[in-house]
């Protein structure tokens, strides 16, 4: 079910045009003034006196473009020329922006309706004020490039002069959206925002993030089905620059935090040496699932020979594939995968007595304040959660077990620690990308073309698993 | 233990680090340069790649005491602006995606074109084959390699 979408429109402190949007997407056009209480609002969009666009990117970029594509759809609808515009990266912040995750290919589709109204309401809202100071219509006004012009009279002015005014007026019933035939940017080839920060080594990722008086911790978790029965830790202890050993206890759901040793030292260098040097004992976990991928593998190619459950069926199948002048047959399969991003798991995190501020690489930001506040006991609204570029997300980053991680040792050592999963860590102990087998068979008419498509696909259910009350540890 | 002077980016720079101290992690700790990355850690990404006098070479296999005074230049020091050829070339062709493997991509790149100024795609790909793009932006990367060279010659 789609909500209704509001917007709100206001002067900013240095008189400037704010506009506000809840997302994700509207029922057809309908605009109220005044959202009822608790309505999430997003979709920041700031005009300056002097112009300039300021757009709030509120989703993590990952590499799939979301700092640069949400701002495009929002200028576009607003008209302004896009050297006008600069990119913000927001905080988690979901009273303003709602939800703020980046995954299941959604960030488009979710925000693209939001998008189109906000750009649309503010470019209606500068039109309106310009026709009041002319004393035309506004439908004899157009816009082009930042400025509103009457075309009757010549008459031109620019966004930034009309701020003011526009800041004042009622949010318009109707805002129309521009005919896509007419799109400048979209359709366009945009260069990535933050890419002169990537080529000259500004931009920063989970791994650069910086506090002061931080700690590096190195994590070292048990192997699959297995704890830790005893710890050696005297040669990992005596590595200089290491400082503590902290071991994290797991929480109930391996979905969110699993038992590790954390190496904790003043240098990342340090704590992956420390980390190398432990001697942990560990011991079989009695009972626990096995995971066989052999024995996957092969349940789920036999699971494709069978009818299995109807996800689609049109037409009659049977009988296009009896009459076909020729069939083609394919199985394909993938393995339980790594993400492998080229930036491993990582998490800065500074635990407070009374509050806690996270700096990292994440795709649910939501879930990272909430699992940070359940493991640190601190409330939700005292977590603060700082968004960094991220390398590369995959869906392994919409978890946020590295968060827990930081924040847990974090409040173990008092002070700011990042948390640094080695690459040997993050291949080894990552939450693997679901493993299928898709059998495809096609029927061809005697011209070659497909007159009918079968296809069975197996893969163990990740929902099913996330929804279970006792998930295997 | 005795204080390390290293030349990196024009600058001299003492450290006091273990002469076994990977030039990666002096580089994005105790010198504040996070543009070098950490990939693997074993030389197997490429996303450390820096230039050790002129040479690529992978800087979390690289200690200190391989460094010594020989001139470092890291991403932060390729040019002072991001208008080098290269660092152009890439934007331009909006090479990017995550990023994260773009400064070892980058300078690869860079010292690739000093040896060979016009390089062919099979010369891209032999000196570029040890920076892995898990985002998959090869296609771009080699676009831009021939831009910049282009540009250059």
């Amino acid at each position: 079910m789609r909500r209704r979408e509001f917007v709100q429109v206001g002067a900013s402190a240095a008189g400037g045009l704010l506009v506000t949007v809840s997302l994700p997407a509207a029922v057809g056009s309908a605009l109220a003034v005044v959202p009822p209480p608790g309505t999430a609002l997003g979709a920041f969009l700031e005009i300056a006196a002097d112009g300039g666009v300021t757009i709030t990117a509120k989703n993590p970029e990952t590499g799939q473009g979301m700092k640069t594509s949400l701002p495009i759809i929002l200028a576009e609808e607003l008209d302004v020329p896009w050297e006008r515009v600069r990119v913000v990266q927001a905080d988690l912040d979901e009273s303003r922006f709602g939800d703020q995750f980046s995954g299941g290919s959604t960030g488009i589709s979710d925000n693209w309706e939001g998008l189109r109204t906000a750009g649309a309401v503010a470019r209606r809202m500068l039109v309106e004020a310009a026709a009041a100071r002319w004393g035309v219509a506004p439908a004899d006004c157009s816009t082009a490039a930042g400025a509103v012009l009457h075309a009757g009279t010549g008459r031109r002015l620019e966004y930034g002069a009309l701020v003011a005014e526009a800041a004042r007026r009622p949010v318009p019933a109707e805002a129309p959206r521009k005919d896509p035939a007419s799109y400048r940017l979209i359709g366009t080839r945009v260069s990535g925002v933050e890419n002169p920060g990537i080529v000259t080594g500004r931009a920063r990722y989970g791994l650069d993030a910086r506090a002061p008086g931080m700690l590096y911790a190195c994590i070292l978790h048990p192997p699959f089905g297995h704890r830790l029965a005893e710890l050696n830790a005297t040669r990992a202890e005596r590595v200089p620059g290491v400082r503590r050993i902290v071991r994290i206890e797991p929480q109930a759901s391996p979905l969110h935090l699993r038992q590790g040793v954390a190496v904790v030292a003043d240098s990342t260098w340090a704590a992956m040496q420390g980390q190398r040097a432990l001697e942990p004992r560990w011991e079989a976990i009695a009972d626990h699932p096995v995971i066989d991928s052999a024995a996957l593998r092969a349940s789920m190619l036999s699971a494709v020979e069978h009818p299995g459950e109807p996800i689609r069926s049109d037409g009659d199948v049977a009988a296009a594939f009896a009459g076909a002048a020729r069939t083609i047959e394919a199985t394909y399969e993938v393995p339980l995968l790594a993400h492998a991003p080229m930036e491993p798991m990582n998490c800065l995190a500074d635990v407070r007595a009374d509050r806690a501020e996270v700096w990292g690489p994440m795709q649910n930001p939501g879930g990272v304040q909430g699992l940070v506040a359940r493991v640190t006991g601190l409330d939700r609204a005292a977590v603060k959660v700082h968004l960094t570029r991220v390398g590369g997300g995959f869906g392994r980053r919409l978890l946020s077990d590295y968060a827990a991680e930081a924040a847990t040792v974090s409040k173990a050592v008092g002070r700011p620690v990042q948390v640094v999963w080695t690459r040997e860590e993050d291949l080894r102990q990552d939450y693997y990308r679901p493993c299928g087998v898709h059998r495809l068979r096609a029927a061809l008419d005697a011209d070659g073309r497909v007159i009918a498509w079968d296809q069975h696909l197996a893969n163990p259910s990740r929902a099913a698993y996330a929804l279970s009350k006792d998930p295997p540890v | 233990m005795p204080p390390l002077v290293l030349n990196v980016n024009g600058s001299r720079r003492r450290l006091s680090l273990p002469a076994d101290t990977p030039l990666l992690w002096a580089l994005r700790d105790a010198l504040g340069l996070t543009g070098t990355k950490y990939g693997c850690g074993a030389g197997l990404c490429g996303a450390c790649t820096v230039h050790l006098d002129g040479q690529p070479v992978r800087a979390c296999l690289t200690p200190l005491s391989a460094v010594g005074a020989k001139p470092v230049t890291t991403i932060e020091g390729l040019s002072r602006d991001g208008s080098h050829p290269v660092q152009r070339a890439w934007i331009a062709e909006d090479v990017a995606q995550c990023g994260y493997c773009q400064a070892g991509q980058i300078m690869a790149a860079a010292a690739l074109l000093r040896t060979t100024p016009r390089p062919s795609d099979a010369q891209i790909d032999d000196a570029l084959s040890g920076n892995l793009c898990r985002c998959g932006t090869y296609q771009r990367i080699r676009a831009a390699v021939h831009r910049a060279a282009g540009e250059t010659t």
